[in-house]
């Protein structure tokens, strides 16, 4: 599904971060990607999205066979690509939910489907909000304005679940839930999972990877993957530390 | 009389004309005029003395039918170039409309009286008023040569309209003409009245239009009042506001602007008494070369009143603007509360904008402040939206809508909030 080889990616000021990295993700497959304070996990997760801030100076990035490198980041989500940000950015004005109706039908459009109903919408916005306990009146604020941090990270896993990605990118959604969300979100990723979609989860912490068991585990440094296995690998890390590879 | 009345005022010699034209048009060099340059949109050769093009009622029904779809079928006042249109209006119970015939008035640029009690030309020494403001912008003056007699409405304590008023100035022309064009507007004591003007050219002509408003609020009444600037394409507009308030009057101006060569807003409030406020807004969407200028004024002159200048602005492609709000604060005006915000949103490159904020403040104690931004449009937020898979033209147009809905989402009137949204957020469902 994603493939990534021998990439390497800058700045616009040409600082290089992501130094020869090689990923491989097939469909269904979860992986979790570790790894200390910049390494670059975000800017992997950035360049895959299409973040213009970001571009690859060698290497290539195919998903579904297709090389994304041209791709503006619309496309790439109407593709099936999906990143929940590790810090998602306020935008007073626009409200969750007409935001997430515009996305939904953007999407209807580009993949020539007929845009959905208002109540089809409505339908599916109640279905995801009741899994992640979200409240009705919280979808009408502006997106992440004032949401607490837990609950920008609930917002991203609500989009998407709206969306329903082929391939999700999750920065750190991990960071800043309580227990009980902690498996509220797990359960909506695993919801996904069912049908074939496939993850990759970024995360400092064990504590997700034991309600999303991962099917491999990477540990990047310095922009390379420097070891992969199972899901031990995770284990022994929380244990140790980065130390121990 | 019925029919289509056309205003045929001025008496000036056309030989005259272009010098005569000339004295009144403020330069660049003028302190009040530092960001337009009136002399490039109207040109002195520009005519003064109306075209006798005989328009009678079934041709202006048909101008009238090519911009607007269907008349308001109740609560509009309708001028056309200038003068009342009696068989288009529907007037409510309690507005009063007359033509002031007396041509004294003439020798002041303004009609309403410096102390707020009405429409009269009783002279006081100590209350300066919009005086120097008037120096500096003779074409209030020009108006007040230019214009036969004005109308005057008067919203009396019988005012009862459900939902707003609407006020419409059309203009007919077909050829290049200075347009000149007069209201004052009193609203009694403990009334409230919401209006909603718009300014229309039916005609096809590059015209200009002068056009000044006077609005008197007495005791306890509140005037709401919004102004659309928006099929005034290939056209100039000097819109020139002055409001005077008594005590515990209150008035919310919104203008809305869009769509014009030249909108010039010169929009002047004296708080002349205790407990009065003044909110002054402006929501804008600037295109191709279009050039808008806010230039407000807001004088606290009496302690315990409250004013907020608010506009927010988005420039596209060519256009350019200015922001220039003062507040003034008089000796011996305590406990004065007064703001000030200015938000430009640039979306070209080749656009500009130009901000000045300006604070006169002689008492001491007093709650001010003031802030300016000019911006682009914010990379991170277009990302984030992108990636949900939305088209960058379609989230521009979201982040436009975004900034632009801070001001109409609090626009109570729902046919007013659906018109302008209509106008400026493009069925972006923000
Ligand atoms: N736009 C940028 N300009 C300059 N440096 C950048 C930019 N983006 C990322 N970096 C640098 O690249 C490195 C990798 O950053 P990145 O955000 O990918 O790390 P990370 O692995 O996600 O870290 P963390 O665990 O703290 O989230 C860091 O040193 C960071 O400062
Ligand atoms: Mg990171």
């Amino acid at each position: 599904m994603l493939k990534i080889k021998n990439l390497h990616v800058s700045t616009e000021s040409n600082i290089s971060i992501l130094k020869g990295l090689n990923l491989e993700i097939n469909k269904g497959e979860v992986h979790a990607i570790m790894g200390p304070n910049g390494s670059g996990k975000s800017t992997l997760a950035s360049i895959v999205a299409g973040d213009p801030k970001y571009m690859i100076t060698s290497g290539e990035i195919t998903f579904n066979g297709k090389s994304l490198t041209d791709l503006e980041p619309e496309e790439r989500s109407s593709m099936g690509l999906f990143l929940s940000f590790q810090y998602p950015v306020e935008i007073p004005g626009i409200s969750l939910n007409n935001f997430i109706k515009t996305a939904l039908n953007q999407k209807q459009k580009a993949l020539n489907e007929k845009p959905f109903s208002a109540k089809e919408i409505l339908e599916k916005i109640k279905k995801n909000a009741e899994i992640l306990k979200i409240d009705l009146d919280f979808i009408k604020r502006s997106v992440n304005v004032g949401f607490s941090g837990g609950e920008k990270k609930r917002a991203e896993i609500f989009q998407m679940l709206m969306l329903q990605p082929q391939l999700s990118i999750l920065d750190e959604t991990d960071s800043g839930l309580d227990i009980d969300a902690l498996k509220i979100v797990a359960k909506g990723v695993n919801s996904l999972r069912n049908n074939n979609s496939s993850f990759i989860i970024i995360t400092h912490y064990q504590r997700l990877l034991d309600h999303i068991q991962p099917d491999f585990v990477h540990v990047l440094n310095e922009g390379k993957i420097i070891k992969s296995g199972g899901s031990d690998i995770a284990k022994m890390l929380e244990e140790k530390g980065y130390d121990w590879i | 009389m019925t029919g289509y009345k056309k205003n045929l005022a001025p008496q000036f010699n056309v030989e005259k004309e272009s010098s005569f034209i000339t004295d009144f048009l403020p330069s660049i060099k003028n302190e009040d005029w530092n960001y337009t340059n009136i002399k490039k949109f109207i040109p002195d050769s520009i005519a003064v003395q109306p075209f006798n093009i005989g328009t009678n009622e079934e041709q202006l029904k048909k101008l009238i039918s090519k911009k607007v779809d269907k008349l308001p079928e109740k609560n509009l006042v309708f001028f056309m170039d200038g003068v009342f249109q009696e068989e288009l209006s529907k007037l409510p119970t309690g507005i009063k409309i007359k033509k002031l015939t007396n041509s004294e008035n003439k020798q002041n640029a303004l009609y309403l009286n410096c102390l707020g009690k009405g429409f009269n030309t009783i002279n006081n020494d100590t209350y300066e008023g919009f005086s120097s403001f008037l120096k500096n912008t003779k074409l209030v003056e020009l108006n007040a040569h230019l214009t036969d007699s004005p109308y005057m409405i008067t919203v009396t304590d019988a005012y009862n309209c459900d939902g707003h008023l609407k006020i419409i100035h059309g203009f007919s022309n077909q050829n290049a003409f200075f347009n000149q064009n007069r209201l004052l507007c009193l609203i009694e004591e403990n009334t409230r009245v919401l209006i909603y003007e718009e300014i229309i050219n039916f005609g096809k002509g590059d015209s200009a239009f002068n056009m000044v408003s006077e609005f008197v609020c007495l005791e306890g009444s509140s005037l709401d009042f919004f102004t659309t600037q928006n099929d005034l394409t290939n056209s100039s507009l000097i819109n020139s506001v002055f409001c005077v308030q008594q005590k515990n009057s209150s008035s919310n101006f919104h203008f809305f602007s869009k769509k014009g060569k030249l909108i010039r807003n010169n929009i002047l409030v004296d708080l002349l008494d205790t407990r009065s406020n003044s909110n002054v807004l402006g929501t804008s969407l600037m295109e191709s070369s279009d050039h808008l200028d806010n230039f407000i004024i807001i004088s606290h002159l009496v302690e315990g009143c409250k004013s907020n200048q608010f506009f927010k602005s988005v420039y596209d492609e060519n256009s350019s603007g200015a922001f220039c709000g003062k507040i003034y604060v008089e000796k011996g005006a305590q406990q004065t509360e007064a703001f000030q915000q200015n938000n430009n949103l640039m979306i070209s490159k080749s656009a500009n904008v130009n901000a000045k904020p300006q604070l006169e403040i002689f008492a001491d104690d007093v709650v001010c402040s003031h802030g300016c931004t000019i911006g682009a449009i914010d990379e991170d937020m277009l990302f984030y939206l992108r990636s949900r898979g939305i088209k960058k033209k379609e989230a521009v147009q979201l982040l436009i809508g975004a900034f632009l809905n801070e001001l109409i989402s609090n626009i109570e009137n729902p046919e007013i909030k659906k018109e302008v949204s209509e106008l400026f957020l493009n069925n972006t469902n923000v």
